[in-house]
């Protein structure tokens, strides 16, 4: 028995045992262990650069890996490696972290830890670009915005970026009545449009609730169906991943994520980093969807013009919703690696 | 910070392989003891091993006389347990889980029993290569990185009893659902199907002698 019980001691301390190269492309999970909380990273595709794309994923209560899905991530792997990180209570991220802690500005300090990690990992020299889609784009804004943090990095990504929830819920009624009536007179799903069109209309912009703001997001993915069915955006293909062979635990991304979501709520509706845009000093990549209900493009354009310096560019996907990573996935990665060997 | 996580590690491992090593010698003390090992799927597809000492407390018994001279027993049985298992999320976390509880179990005249436990333990997580960041920025690994859960849970057992005292006289499956308190800024339950067999050695001793 004791025999038994030494195996499988050893087997789990020696479990992450692996040699560092980046000749061959990476695939290295770690783990940061910051206020309470181990948060994985998982490290995939070309190394040898020593060039990196630190995802920053969705929700919150999403998950890093998720993203590492169909040609997009395949293309930006074959060019060097991403970072796809599970933030602070949410993926596999675990650990006993104070519920009073939580905040936006903690997720950036861990932001700012990984990247320590990384260059002790894989060298000082590492070159790294941090990417936020949605809220990561948010969580990304508060890291950037700082001008001491974004020395460390080499630029930033920011795709269908919700920096500024306040003018997100704005924007978002303005385009469900802008889109709503071209899809009217363009004859396409016109009963729901209409009824759209009507809701959106009879919403105080001057005072959105938390609730109203839920609806909005709720609303804002419904309609990607509606575009979808009418042929407006282009075909994005579903997740082949099986369950069985995701290093996620869905039950536990949804459990604890759900929960994450719950706590940063209340923070998350009054954070706006728009006037702290002017801060920013690496170059910058605005990337949005015409069709982004969740994020509308005014964000990004704005973000664009605020922006200060040359060092920047900003890209709309004019066939696409929220996530143009899977519908215009070529286009996508090819923005990024573009961007990315420009200012790398 | 790393002498905690030092500290809190090997004095939950300690604990563990004491206790471990306290209930597989309870039988030194003459105490009748059985084992149940199985091999279970945490979340159904997470792969782990659990041992399960188990002692009557209290037991109850109806005998009848059937046809043809057979003789039918019914039990109920109060049972106190002790669990020790791991299981493996592969390249994310091992956990090693420590459990006490006590069931009810009910076996029928056909020899199939029912038993619903409850219990509480800890579990310990085990995590690959982890890193922390100091205050002054220096980046150190952690070891034996991972955490210390208490784990309330509750169990359904179903199985089959054998007539004859072999070394192995039962079968059974278990579903257990397994509390990892203060998980995150949650709390995780956990779900285990097991499927395994008893062990019963004083059986296989009754055998030798015979």
């Amino acid at each position: 028995m004791k025999k038994i019980l030494i195996i499988v001691l050893l087997s789990t301390i020696f479990m992450g045992c692996n040699k560092d190269s980046l000749d061959k492309p990476l695939a290295d999970i770690l783990y940061v262990k910051s206020n309470g909380n181990s948060m994985p990273a998982y490290i995939y595709g070309n190394g040898k650069d020593k060039v990196f794309m630190l995802l920053l994923h969705g929700g919150p209560g999403g998950n890093g890996i998720e993203y590492r899905d169909g040609l997009y991530a395949e293309l930006l792997e074959k060019e060097f490696a991403v970072i796809y990180w599970d933030q602070r209570g949410q993926g596999m991220a675990q650990g006993k972290p104070d519920k009073a802690d939580l905040n936006i500005e903690l997720m950036a300090q861990d932001i700012e830890k990984l990247i320590a990690v990384i260059r002790y990992k894989y060298g000082k020299d590492s070159k790294i670009f941090l990417y936020g889609h949605s809220w990561g784009g948010m969580l990304g804004s508060a890291f950037i915005v700082n001008k001491d943090r974004q020395k460390l990095v080499s630029g930033w990504i920011e795709s269908n970026g919700a920096h500024d929830l306040p003018f997100l819920n704005i924007e978002t009624v303005k385009l469900f009545i802008t889109i709503g009536n071209e899809q009217i007179a363009k004859n396409h799903s016109v009963a729901q449009w209409t009824d759209i069109v009507k809701w959106a209309k009879a919403i105080d912009t001057n005072n959105i609730s938390s609730e109203i703001s839920g609806e909005l997001n709720s609303k804002a993915f419904e309609v990607e169906d509606l575009l979808g069915n009418d042929g407006e955006l282009a075909d994005s293909k579903p997740s082949d991943k099986l369950y069985f062979y995701s290093p996620i635990n869905k039950i536990t991304n949804f459990i604890t994520g759900n929960k994450t979501n719950l706590l940063l709520n209340d923070e998350i509706e009054k954070t706006s980093f728009t006037p702290q845009i002017g801060n920013i000093a690496v170059p910058c990549l605005f990337m949005t969807s015409k069709f982004d209900f969740v994020v509308p493009p005014a964000l990004a354009i704005d973000a664009f013009q605020r922006k200060v310096g040359m060092d920047k560019e900003l890209k709309i996907f004019e066939f696409s919703g929220h996530s143009p990573m899977n519908g215009e996935a070529e286009l996508y990665a090819n923005t990024i690696i573009n961007f990315i060997k420009k200012y790398k | 910070m790393l002498h905690y996580q030092f500290g809190t590690a090997k004095t939950v491992m300690n604990k563990i392989i004491l206790l471990l090593i306290l209930s597989l010698s309870a039988k030194v003390y003459g105490q009748h003891l059985h084992y149940k090992g199985s091999l279970l799927g945490n979340q159904l597809i997470y792969p782990g091993i659990n041992i399960q000492a188990e002692k009557i407390v209290y037991s109850k018994e109806k005998i009848k006389e059937g046809k043809h001279n057979k003789i039918w027993k019914k039990q109920r049985n109060i049972i106190a347990t002790i669990d020790l298992g791991a299981y493996c999320h592969p390249k994310m976390f091992t956990a090693l889980i420590n459990t006490y509880g006590i069931k009810y179990q009910k076996i029928t005249k056909r020899s199939w029993f029912y038993e619903t436990g409850v219990g509480f333990g800890f579990a310990r997580t085990f995590l690959p290569e982890t890193y922390t960041v100091k205050d002054d920025g220096s980046v150190k690994k952690v070891f034996l990185p991972g955490y210390a859960y208490f784990t309330p849970k509750v169990d359904f057992i179903w199985g089959r009893q054998f007539k004859k005292p072999f070394l192995i006289d039962q079968v059974f499956i278990k579903t257990s659902a397994l509390y990892l308190l203060h998980y995150n800024y949650t709390n995780l339950p956990t779900f285990s199907v097991e499927i395994g067999m008893g062990i019963n050695i004083n059986n296989l001793q009754s055998q030798k002698q015979k």
